[in-house]
């Protein structure tokens, strides 16, 4: 989480219109979703990734630390999809084990295939976004869709709460540690409990202090403040639009056969 | 405009109960354009003050005033004060909310209603004026201690409050933040801003404020100049405070003589090194008397003394005399340090003059802080040492002793001392010796008789001799080069302050070891004049100069 935005706010890409970065990520996050296609996938990777590592500089051996965490868990939850445990097996293949078999059909693993694809091209959409955009940034741009003001006031106050009680927490825990609070399974269980109950007490006073500090700067229950507009760019606007345009064109093509 | 800008008057204010009071009838006035700052042991109510100033708590007594006008705790009124005074926090992360710094300091200026255009306009004049730009865009939990305390002044001054409050603005900052946040607070109160700032750092509130309001048990305990409650030893204890290091460093080394207690306190080290750079080479003796205290001042003039009750008035006396016309403002004290003469004086005459102790006494219970000893005896001698050392027996009971040299210490006294006697003699034959009779002494300093008897010469006084009764040169020598110069007539006069027993009796007396007997001997014309040293005009205006360069 730390790793994660300290990347992206030292992203390359981090001062373009935060609306551009959004439109981008979530219209070609909804072509993968609908088209469902492994060429499609294949291209968007691409894309997601030669945006993020060579243009955003976002160090290679970062990036596929990342995405290897949802590859994990996907490759977890495709086992379902591919493994049957049939009497008769299946045309792809075929373990017998006793009188069953542990079997998979083309279809199944095609499927597999295809969902792994779309699934990793999407999420790695959201890295892009997550990996070029600070947090603020998205907010300003929902603030921009006109979302709900205290759903926006709510994830700024929940952001910014997220590292400081993140230091909190770390700290009680070196000193835990410091004083052989780990000793064994029982003590470490005991010490997660005080530090769990230390942090919520903790974060009670944080934000009541927070909230005295905000008064005394004439707070009186909605937090204006001023947004960091950076212009969009023509030739970003161009890119997206053709970028986008190729993807649906390819999806098009594969759906209807054009 | 209302010169007191806050006022609080009787405040109370409990958190929890009725029984604990984090402030218990605290009242004080802040003018307006000052720097003040809070002390006082944790726990003294310097925060709950703090926020009370801000309208985050209201006191369940007492009231406060901006501006001489009541606080208003209604919403128009609370946006009103929170307008004119602005806090910054102790620990930033409990003021910055937003995770960019762009949006934390626009946050303040928003809510006072000013138009978004003008906001952009003051917030990034703050950021540039606060060196915020190198981290603008980094977000605020990315930023080390410093810059967030940066932020979270910035956040403040971009409303433009009339008094900024500043709790302990340099906690857990490195020096070099420290001196940096230092700096910005100093560019505040050069802007005008009524400045308030809860700190335990002695040494900075000595150096920066203008006034220091230390609380106790959440009241105020003392208020007023740094120098003022700094030097207030018991309020410093009560409220868990050390004097600043400079004032204890000053206040050893005023002790030890280096510096004089007279000096203006030092608000800065800067000023002690001035102090120290400055120092002469003039030997000073401090005293363990606490300093801001009334002085008084008096000039002890120590004379070896004299039993002829004419010469003293000739000498002694006129010395005495012409210190006290030089120094008005100085009560002068006498004393003498023969024993033999002041236990004849009393068999005698029934005459008490005090030795050097039985001054210093007097002069301890008459009151007198700061002492100027002034010996006029002729050379650093024994008789010398041992009066300073009774003097310094009484160091602790006085601020300051000092000592003025007697007649003979540096080349230039010598000098004077050859002019005076020479304007004295100016009419003195080429054929006429004029003999001067030294005492001697068997302290080194005695070297100085024949060096001076050279000095005559050397400056074209071929017909000056001095000689000494007790050491060298002696008359053995004086004979040998007085028959050489070959004089008609030889004038004999004494080289002491008075023209006592030795003048009237080794000098001019009737005895063959008599220095007249002895030259009459040799076949001179011997003329005897019996005139001490003290009688001549520059000799005595030697003295006054003398106690000049001590005060110097």
């Amino acid at each position: 989480m730390l790793v994660l935005d300290k990347l992206c706010y030292t992203s390359k890409l981090r001062y373009v219109n935060a609306g551009e970065k959004f439109a981008f990520a979530i219209l070609t996050l909804l072509v993968c979703i609908i088209s469902r296609s492994i060429i499609i996938a294949a291209i968007v990777l691409a894309a997601t990734g030669i945006l993020t590592v060579f243009i955003g500089k976002v160090p290679i051996s970062c990036y596929l630390r990342f995405m290897k965490w949802p590859l994990v868990f996907l490759c977890l939850s495709i086992i379902a999809i591919v493994l049957n445990f049939t009497r008769t097996p299946l045309d792809a293949f075929a373990l017998p084990l006793g009188n069953i078999y542990i079997t998979g059909s083309y279809q199944s693993l095609g499927l597999a295939l295809q969902l792994v694809c779309t699934a990793m091209a999407s999420v790695s959409c959201l890295y892009f976004l997550s990996l070029s955009t600070p947090m603020t940034d998205i907010l300003t741009v929902f603030k921009k869709m006109h979302c709900p003001e205290l759903f926006i006031e709510l994830m700024l106050l929940i952001y910014r709460f997220i590292f400081i009680l993140f230091d909190i927490s770390s700290a009680i825990s070196v000193s835990q540690h410091s004083r052989l609070g780990n000793r064994d399974l029982k003590t470490s269980c005991q010490s997660a409990g005080h530090l769990l109950s230390a942090l919520l007490v903790r974060a009670f006073q944080k934000s009541s202090a927070l909230y005295d500090a905000m008064e005394s700067r004439c707070y009186s229950g909605s937090i204006c403040v001023l947004e960091e507009d950076y212009p969009p760019q023509t030739k970003e606007i161009l890119f997206i639009i053709i970028f986008e345009g190729i993807l649906i064109s390819i999806m098009l093509y594969l759906k209807i056969g054009v | 405009m209302n010169e007191i800008i806050l006022k609080a008057d009787d405040l109370h204010f409990s958190y929890d109960n009725e029984a604990a009071h984090s402030l218990n009838g605290l009242s004080l006035e802040i003018k307006r354009g000052k720097k003040i700052a809070f002390m006082g042991a944790n726990g003294a109510g310097k925060s709950t003050f703090f926020l009370c100033c801000n309208g985050i708590h209201k006191p369940s007594k007492g009231t406060l005033y901006l501006d001489g006008i009541p606080f208003d705790y209604s919403k128009k009124g609370l946006l009103h004060i929170r307008s004119k005074v602005g806090i910054i926090f102790q620990d930033p992360d409990n003021q910055l909310f937003s995770a960019s710094v762009y949006q934390e300091i626009s946050f303040g200026i928003l809510n006072l209603g000013v138009p978004v255009e003008e906001a952009k306009k003051e917030v990034e004049h703050v950021i540039e004026k606060l060196e915020i730009t190198p981290f603008r865009h980094k977000p605020t939990h990315a930023l080390s201690g410093g810059q967030k305390k940066q932020v979270s002044i910035a956040d403040i001054l971009v409303m433009h409050p009339e008094i900024i409050i500043l709790d302990e603005p340099t906690a857990a900052l490195d020096p070099r933040h420290a001196k940096m946040v230092n700096e910005i607070v100093d560019q505040l109160t050069a802007d005008g801003i009524t400045v308030m700032m809860s700190t335990h750092d002695v040494n900075y509130a000595l150096e920066w404020a203008d006034e220091i309001i230390l609380l106790h048990e959440g009241k105020v305990l003392m208020q007023g100049t740094p120098l003022e409650v700094f030097s207030n030893p018991s309020s410093l204890s009560m409220t868990n405070l050390e004097q600043p290091q400079v004032l204890q460093l000053f206040e050893g080394l005023c002790k030890k003589g280096i510096l004089k207690a007279s000096l203006p306190l030092p608000r800065s080290l800067k000023t002690l090194a001035h102090y120290i750079e400055t120092i002469s080479d003039k030997t000073y003796y401090g005293g363990s008397q606490l300093m801001n205290h009334e002085t008084r001042k008096a000039i002890l003039v120590v004379s070896f003394g004299t039993s002829y009750e004419e010469t003293r008035k000739l000498t002694i006396d006129a010395i005495e005399e012409s210190i006290r016309r030089e120094f008005s403002d100085y009560k002068i004290y006498r004393a003498w340090t023969s024993k033999m003469i002041l236990a004849k004086l009393k068999k005698r005459d029934h005459l008490h003059i005090d030795n050097v102790k039985e001054a210093m006494e007097s002069m301890r219970s008459d009151g007198i802080t700061d002492v100027i000893v002034q010996p006029t005896h002729v050379i650093n001698g024994i008789e010398n040492d041992l009066m300073k050392e009774d003097a310094l027996n009484y160091q602790e009971y006085f601020h300051s002793i000092r000592f003025g040299d007697p007649l003979l210490t540096t080349e230039n006294d010598n000098q004077t001392v050859i002019a005076s006697i020479a304007n004295e003699f100016s009419s003195l034959p080429e054929d006429e010796v004029l003999v001067l009779m030294g005492h001697g002494t068997t302290h080194f300093s005695n070297a100085i008789y024949a060096a001076l008897d050279y000095a005559f010469k050397d400056n074209g006084y071929e017909n000056f001799f001095l000689g000494t009764v007790e050491a060298y040169p002696s008359m053995e020598s004086l004979l040998k080069m007085v028959k050489a110069y070959a004089p008609k007539k030889v004038l004999l006069a004494p080289f002491m302050i008075v023209a006592g027993d030795h003048a009237r009796n080794d000098m001019a007396g009737d005895d063959p070891e008599s220095w007249r007997c002895q030259f009459e001997k040799e076949g001179f014309l011997v003329s005897p004049i019996l005139k001490g040293l003290g009688e001549y005009p520059g000799i005595r205006q030697l003295f006054i100069d003398h106690i000049y360069n001590a005060l110097s």
